[in-house]
């Protein structure tokens, strides 16, 4: 298997606060892992860590063929391509229409030839089940909705990593299940997803691997055990 | 179908973009209006300047060509904006004018002198270059005194002076006004946007991708505000020539072509910067601190 992440030896800090300690982690092509522990245990500051908004100043890290420790300013846009990130509040841009949103990001990005972008629109939309709501404003979606367009947002370049901070945060049980599946459905056509959460009861429905995070360390447990 | 909170999103963005454009073709007005008093003002000094006076009393036994040769001469001096012969009959009538009474009568003699009244250029006004010229009219033949009087043209000086240091001050701190006003209104503009601006740092767009639209439109706002207060400045200039003919000249196109001109540059460069300054503190801004 093809390791997309691998974390060694990491000490993560939000400013001078240490959050983490001797964090390990890999992650490879094909793995969905679940990443779990109460509020400021520092699910998020790891995953922030991943797509740079936190500087990596102790240990290494390597996500693809970027060195987190060596991740210039400038550098962090260009990182941010090759990841698909998924927030709890979608982080839509609700200026503009789902069509716009995903266009902002093929252009931003390097697209230039308009056919292939529509063609690529129109395929990561469908891949979320939302292939005719493109007209639409974002406020005019429900709430899976909304998330869903975030997933074909952050499918439109293939990264081969997906990070997710609590994607299912503000939905309901249903649409909960269904972004499970489809993050799970993700993780299988070749990337890896990382999702921090706090839903326990949805977590058994795959097995899969489990990263907790406790007093300043990150273990690695069953699904099992975490969700006894 | 356009829903209604779509329309309700839409037009709030306009009115807020509009209210921006307004309080910069304000703030753009006010400074126009200023430029143009102190182009005024400047006027009105050249004005005052110009009739600054120096009176050249002659000799009494001076033969009338004399006098001519002598006007000509000083007409050809760098200084002399214009000479004027006044002769002894043309004094005593002036003066008889100005007393009201018949002076001659009772002195049965005109005592006073021929005079040439002579007007300066503007740039030999400062009362040092007059007091030069005089002494250097003085000492030509024929040159009996030269009168002048360095208090006025001293005390005009000093005023023009503190007028235009007045007005030069209060535009100074109107232009700071101006861009502070500017900026922040655009800061307030961008502030709302922030949230759109932090989204587009996660997907992955680089700075200058994410400032080039903002900037842009910042750039256009401010052409849209100084067209309004170029309107705006037309409006007053018309009305204030309705009611004081005299005022300024409609005439002096160039005058008003570099005005409109540095309006909207004006507008265009401090909307442009003043937004690329809002984005950027947004894109730099650590992701905790913006909600």
């Amino acid at each position: 298997m093809e390791t997309i992440v691998e974390i060694k030896n990491a000490t993560i800090y939000q400013r001078d606060h240490l959050v983490l300690s001797k964090v390990n982690l890999q992650l490879d092509r094909g793995d969905f892992v679940y990443l779990i522990g109460k509020t400021g245990t520092g699910k998020s500051s790891l995953l922030k860590t991943l797509y740079g908004e936190l500087p990596l100043k102790d240990g290494e890290g390597r996500i693809g063929d970027f060195d987190l420790r060596k991740l210039k300013r400038k550098q962090v846009a260009f990182l941010r391509r090759k990841l698909g990130i998924v927030f709890q509040d979608f982080e839509l841009l609700t200026d503009r229409t789902i069509n716009d949103n995903l266009l902002f990001v093929l252009k931003a990005t390097g697209w230039k030839d308009k056919k292939a972008m529509n063609e690529r629109m129109q395929a990561v939309l469908g891949k979320v089940g939302l292939g005719t709501k493109g007209y639409k404003m974002p406020h005019e979606l429900s709430g899976g909705e909304q998330q869903r367009v975030a997933i074909a947002r952050a499918l439109l370049n293939n990264p081969d990593l997906i990070l997710a901070d609590e994607p299912t945060g503000n939905l309901d049980p249903n649409t909960t299940e269904e972004i499970l599946n489809l993050l799970n459905s993700i993780s299988k056509s070749g990337r890896a997803v990382l999702m921090a959460t706090h839903d326990y009861i949805h977590m058994k429905k795959f097995s899969s691997r489990v990263i907790r995070c406790e007093g300043n360390s990150v273990i690695e447990e069953s699904v099992n055990s975490a969700v006894a | 179908m356009a829903s209604t909170p779509d329309k309700y999103a839409k037009r709030r963005a306009r009115t807020s973009a509009f209210s921006t454009v307004i309080g910069i073709s304000l703030v753009l007005f006010m400074l126009g209006i200023l430029t143009i008093l102190i182009l005024n003002a400047q006027k009105l000094s050249n004005y005052v300047k110009e009739s600054i006076r120096v009176e050249i009393f002659l000799d009494a036994d001076m033969k009338e060509a004399e006098i001519t040769r002598l006007k000509k001469e000083i007409e050809t001096l760098p200084f002399a904006r214009e000479a004027a012969y006044i002769s002894k009959d043309e004094s005593a009538k002036q003066l008889k004018e100005e007393l009201g009474e018949d002076f001659m009568e009772f002195l049965d003699y005109n005592p006073l002198p021929g005079l040439i009244d002579l007007s300066l250029n503007i740039k030999y006004t400062h009362p040092d270059s007059i007091s030069v010229i005089a002494d250097g009219l003085e000492s030509r033949a024929g040159v009996n005194e030269v009168v002048y009087s360095p208090n006025l043209i001293r005390q005009i000086e000093t005023n023009i002076n503190k007028i235009g240091l007045a007005l030069l001050a209060f535009s100074g701190l109107l232009l700071l006004i101006a861009i502070a006003l500017i900026n922040n209104t655009i800061r307030l503009t961008i502030y709302s946007k922030r949230f759109v601006i932090r989204s587009m740092q996660l997907v992955g767009a680089t700075s200058g991708f994410i400032q080039k639209p903002f900037i842009l439109a910042g750039i256009l706002q401010g052409l849209y505000s100084s067209f309004i207060s170029i309107l705006l400045i037309l409006g007053v200039l018309f009305a204030v020539r309705h009611e004081v003919p005299d005022f300024f000249e409609f005439n002096d196109l160039i005058m008003f072509v570099k005005l409109f001109s540095l309006v909207a540059l004006l507008g265009m460069i401090i909307s442009g910067i003043s937004t690329l300054f809002a984005v950027r503190r947004y894109l730099k801004m650590d992701a905790s601190k913006i909600y």
